[in-house]
């Protein structure tokens, strides 16, 4: 009954929203018939990213009355034509929580207080002023790219300060570094058509039915089309993907590096390696004085004796692999004729070493030759909707500057500060903090050297997804002169902890762009108001470097003295866009693109103009301009005939080698043994990780009726022979601890995945029941990305833990 | 539609659940009690079916690979072919009453976040197993009453991706935090497609898109809303689409008229 009552509501809400608003989509302005209208139930539709993974799918958002009421698959969308997930079909419901953020807050005696947007803005700015070089900018791979810009400037062109990283730190950076130590540059070769052609999909530690959901259906729903791909999943646990797949391979956790190095043995041993592919484009590459990201060059019989050891046998004690089954795969790499994709996510990324298996299976395919032909290559994906678009292409990492740079070299420091034009020296030559070091200097005390004490948190939530919270989190709380900046949209266990938390304006709120896993660049248009006095991130920043320009900030001036933003309206007027209330005079995501576009041609990324993307469904970079006035997107990097950049008559021409002679890499990168084990005292394995239902920390997803209530708590996946082992009934609670903490929750035998024997899985999305106070925070030394997917753990049942 | 059609006698009747019962690879059970007021989500609540271990229609995790996908699955709906024989026949003359569909409309609603999203299931499904949805809603059936309905949109198969219970699979276990309130609110339902006079043919209110089936929900099972003319197959000979509904492109084309 109350049901009834509440669709005669909306609909006369409908009916007014339709008298009011006789305007259609968004890009035409057309108006519409009545006919129509009707028909339509007064809802206007237009397009937008999808506000979850990196997947990248577009969806019709459908808006009455200044709010989202509907959502719908974009079936003019390359990448999900017109199908979505569970998460995608729900995006709209995540702006409509009531408890949304929708005034500052800061922290008096204790206690948060509401303050002025003003207030708020001044006290960030005095706080940086005072100390420019005690400042941090923990950022996002759901930031927007122009978000992420103008932080980036903010920071390396303005305070001359390079602590500014993101929180892709911790999903991605490992393949970044596999993918500039293979071919000197950064992000995948090819794309998401390689789905549609593979006849073999490998899945390296990824369950994509869960955290891809549309990519997993474009694979298996060619099955029902009558064609025929072979699913492979190389997995430390089994998942929903598995029940879909030919093969399982269970492998030792960190073992996926002893089965590439078995293929690699095999292809040698066997002389089912492509002769011809390696001689013309590769070289070989060793780390002679440990982990380093560009190494040496070593030659071919020092690559061929490091594999020796690889056998079939020894890769099955490593990695508990039956022999027959590395086997098998190498089987698959001798055959030229298959077309092979490789796909991996978290599972190959957050791994101590993450860049040493990234580059492994980048060498599978490369020494294989199964590469750079459609469906028959590697892909990373990514668990961010803007990880390439905004970390990785405008660099907000600690070392890096926009299009590829990076702050140690004088020439991409000049380079910048001229596109910039700020004086020259005014960019920082050291890296700042990454992620892990950032949280530990702020968490140092001062008087101990911990020179972080403002950190500003944008659009994450690390008081939850930072590993080893009682290290890199925590601290800081305790101490008086640490003060944390957090801007979000709901309640977080970062903004419970924060001293001043600003609201923000999420996804249809505002305008944005993102860039998805296949170099897809998006653009969508604020569709609707954000709640009370939430207001975008790039707002904020703006206002606070306008601020920070008003007290005289030397940084906050270009070389002409003028603030380092400038806004014009059709006219070349300055408009003052630092004020709220004139924020949406002009585009102001379009005019930081166009600036920021400029650092796009330096390394072969380039970007078309804003309005391409305006009418497009994202466009593949390089997108470069035709004679005819088109612009054209790219498909497979260094091929030619899809390449523009491959010089004619190449084939096929890493052109950013790091060699400097147009080849890829082959590294020398053996097996190596995690840093935590099991042993007597903590004899399983815990791995972490996510669920369908739920993006990452379950912000915005929990507050979704249907899916919080599919899935409204973490557990732990116990073995069905370490349960009876350990006398636990599934559902019971039980208590996992490591050496670094303990959490009660839950056991799930036989759930939703199913771990082997010896080891146990919990998901990260529940706030309550925090596995980040267990994990490990030891990282790649060379990506710096934690390895969240292994370390020791012991499991008891509550009663014997006595609580 | 073929498959047997004898009167569900005692025997018969003991093989249909034997049936369901080994789709349960997927379905844990299926078998409904009494309709209560549904909750959110449309849980119906159900009573577990009999685990029978020695039917040999649902292979185990080992078995995979040894059948392939397509001949499970065909071999599963073979089995449940009786189950579908029990769908009423549609007939001219029985169109849904405006209680029958005032009730449906509601059902729907409360199984969808908004009008054209994806339903919820409203039974238990197998967390972890490969996805038996279409044993059941490839064609759809009927047990004791209740109807599995047809799957509107061809080719699709890993159905949890977008349908989920909304149930938590832990529940009764472990400490859930109260639910955060919503303010969202949806879309309602489509209601009457448009009649340009009366007796005309009514327009196809809702988008097309991923609702291919038209009997999925106007078919014999549909309830509130099975058409009063279910002999007719091609729907959109008479009901017209409404394009703006459909997303489909809109070019800018040069007018003929000068």
């Amino acid at each position: 009954m109350e049901r009834r009552e509440f669709i005669k509501m909306t609909a006369m809400a409908a009916a007014t929203a339709a008298a009011s608003r006789i305007v259609g989509a968004h890009a035409d302005g057309d108006a519409v018939d009545p006919d129509v209208m009707a028909q339509t139930r007064g809802v206007s539709w237009d397009k937008a990213p999808c506000r979850f993974c990196g997947t990248g799918c577009h969806v019709q958002v459908g808006t009455r009355g200044g709010r989202v009421v509907a959502i719908a698959g974009d079936r003019l969308a390359p990448v999900n034509k017109g199908l979505l997930c569970v998460k995608g079909y729900h995006v709209g419901l995540a702006l409509y929580g009531r408890d949304r953020l929708t005034t500052p807050l800061l922290k008096r005696d204790g206690v948060q207080v509401p303050i002025s947007w003003d207030e708020a803005i001044d006290i960030v700015a005095q706080r940086v002023h005072r100390n420019p070089a005690g400042f941090a900018f923990y950022g996002s791979g759901q930031w927007t790219i122009p978000e992420g810009y103008i932080a980036q400037k903010m920071m390396k062109g303005g305070l001359g300060n390079n602590h500014i990283d993101p929180n892709a730190r911790l999903c991605m950076a490992s393949a970044v570094t596999g993918f500039i130590s293979t071919y000197g540059v950064d992000e995948p070769a090819s794309c998401y058509d390689d789905l549609d052609a593979a006849d073999v999909v490998i899945l390296w530690g990824n369950n994509p039915a869960e955290m891809h959901p549309i990519l997993f259906s474009r694979i298996v729903d060619r099955r029902s089309r009558g064609e025929e791909v072979v699913l492979i999943d190389i997995g430390t646990r089994r998942t929903r993907t598995t029940a879909f797949a030919d093969h399982y391979l269970e492998f030792n956790p960190q073992s996926d590096m002893a089965i590439a190095n078995g293929i690699m043995h095999l292809l040698m041993r066997e002389g089912t390696w492509n002769e011809e592919f390696v001689e013309a484009h590769c070289n070989f590459r060793l780390e002679p004085d440990g982990p380093s990201l560009k190494g040496e060059a070593t030659d071919f019989d020092t690559f061929k004796a490091h594999l020796e050891e690889y056998t079939p046998k020894r890769v099955e004690a490593i990695s508990g692999v039956p022999a027959s089954q590395v086997r098998m795969l190498a089987g698959l790499f001798a055959d030229p004729d298959l077309k092979i994709t490789s796909l991996w996510c978290m599972g190959m990324n957050q791994h101590t070493r993450g860049t040493g298996i990234n580059r492994l299976v980048h060498g599978v395919h490369l020494l294989s030759g199964h590469w750079g032909r459609e469906g028959d290559g590697p892909q990373s994906l990514t668990g961010q909707p803007s990880a390439c678009g905004t970390a990785r292409e405008v660099g907000t990492l600690a070392h890096a500057l926009p299009g590829g740079r990076v702050v140690m070299k004088e020439a991409h420091r000049r380079q910048s500060e001229e596109i910039w034009n700020v004086p020259e020296g005014r960019i920082n030559a050291t890296p700042g903090y990454h992620t892990v070091k950032m949280w530990e200097q702020f968490s140092q005390p001062t008087a101990d050297g911990g020179d972080i004490d403002t950190l500003y948190v944008q659009v994450t939530n690390p008081g939850q997804s930072l590993p080893n919270l009682n290290r890199l989190f925590n601290p800081s709380r305790e101490q008086a002169d640490k003060f944390l900046i957090v801007s979000d949209v709901y309640p977080t266990a970062t903004t419970r902890a924060a001293d001043l938390v600003l609201p923000a304006a999420m996804w249809v709120e505002k305008n944005g762009m993102f860039g998805n896993s296949e170099r897809r660049t998006q653009q969508w248009f604020k569709q609707i108001d954000p709640p009370g006095q939430a207001r975008d991130d790039l707002w904020q920043t703006l206002a606070i470097c306008r601020r920070l320009f008003e007290l005289g900030n030397e940084g906050m001036k270009d070389k002409d003295g003028r603030f380092l933003f400038r806004f014009e309206d059709e006219a070349g007027n300055e408009v003052p866009s630092w004020r709220w209330d004139r924020f949406y005079d002009v585009n102001v995501d379009e005019q930081l693109f166009e600036e920021y576009r400029r650092f796009t041609t330096l390394k072969h990324k380039d970007l078309a103009p804003y309005s391409e993307y305006v009418a497009a469904r994202g466009m593949r970079w390089p997108v470069t301009e035709q004679p005819d006035g088109r612009w054209k997107e790219t498909r497979y990097r260094f091929v030619e005939g899809e390449d523009p950049y491959v010089e004619e008559g190449k084939g096929i021409q890493f052109y950013h080698s790091i060699t400097d002679d147009d080849k890829a890499m082959l590294w020398v990168q053996p097996y190596e043994a995690p840093p935590e084990m099991p042993d007597e005292d903590f004899p399983l394995w815990l791995c972490t990780g996510r669920v369908l239902e739920h993006w990452h920390t379950g912000t915005m997803t929990m507050r979704i009726p249907q899916l919080r209530r599919a899935m409204p708590q973490a557990y732990v996946e116990v073995n069905r022979n370490d349960a009876r082992r350990l006398g636990i009934r599934d559902g019971e609670p039980v208590v996992v601890e490591t050496r670094r903490g303990q959490l009660e929750l839950p056991a799930w035998i036989d759930g939703r995945g199913k771990p082997p024997e010896g080891s146990v899985f919990i998901p990260f999305f529940d706030e309550r029941l925090l596995v980040n106070d267990l994990t490990l925070h030891d990282f790649c030394p060379i990506s710096k990305e934690p390895d969240y997917k292994k370390c020791a753990a012991r499991i008891v049942p509550r009663r014997e833990a006595g609580s | 539609m073929t498959g047997p059609s004898t009167e569900p006698g005692s025997e018969r009747r003991w093989l249909q659940m034997l049936a369901v019962a080994a789709v349960s690879g997927a379905l844990i059970g299926f078998i409904v009690e009494t309709r209560h007021a549904p909750e959110p989500g449309g849980f119906a609540e159900v009573r577990p079916a009999q685990h029978i271990a020695d039917v040999p229609l649902a292979p185990t995790q080992d078995g995979m690979g040894a059948l392939r996908r397509a001949a499970r699955v065909e071999r599963h709906v073979a089995g449940l072919a009786s189950l579908r024989a029990q769908i009423p026949a549609m007939a001219d003359g029985e169109g849904a009453t405006a209680d029958e569909r005032r009730a449906t409309v509601e059902e729907r609603a409360m199984r969808r976040a908004y009008d054209g999203a994806p339903p919820t299931v409203p039974h238990p499904v197998d967390q972890l197993d490969y996805p038996s949805c279409v044993a059941c809603h490839a064609e759809g059936l009927m047990v004791e009453g209740r109807g599995a309905a047809v799957i509107s949109h061809e080719g699709l198969t890993s159905c949890l991706q977008c349908h989920v219970v909304m149930r938590d699979p832990l529940e009764g276990r472990g400490d859930v935090a109260p639910d955060f309130e919503s303010d969202f609110r949806p879309l309602e339902s489509a209601g009457h497609g448009h009649t340009a006079w009366a007796g005309a043919p009514p327009t196809i209110p809702h988008p097309t898109t991923m609702r291919e089936r038209c009997d999925s929900c106007h078919g014999s099972l549909g309830e509130g809303l099975r058409t009063r003319h279910g002999g007719r197959q091609s729907c959109d000979q008479c009901h017209a689409r409404t394009s703006s509904l459909d997303q489909r492109p809109r070019m800018d084309l040069p007018s003929l008229i000068p």
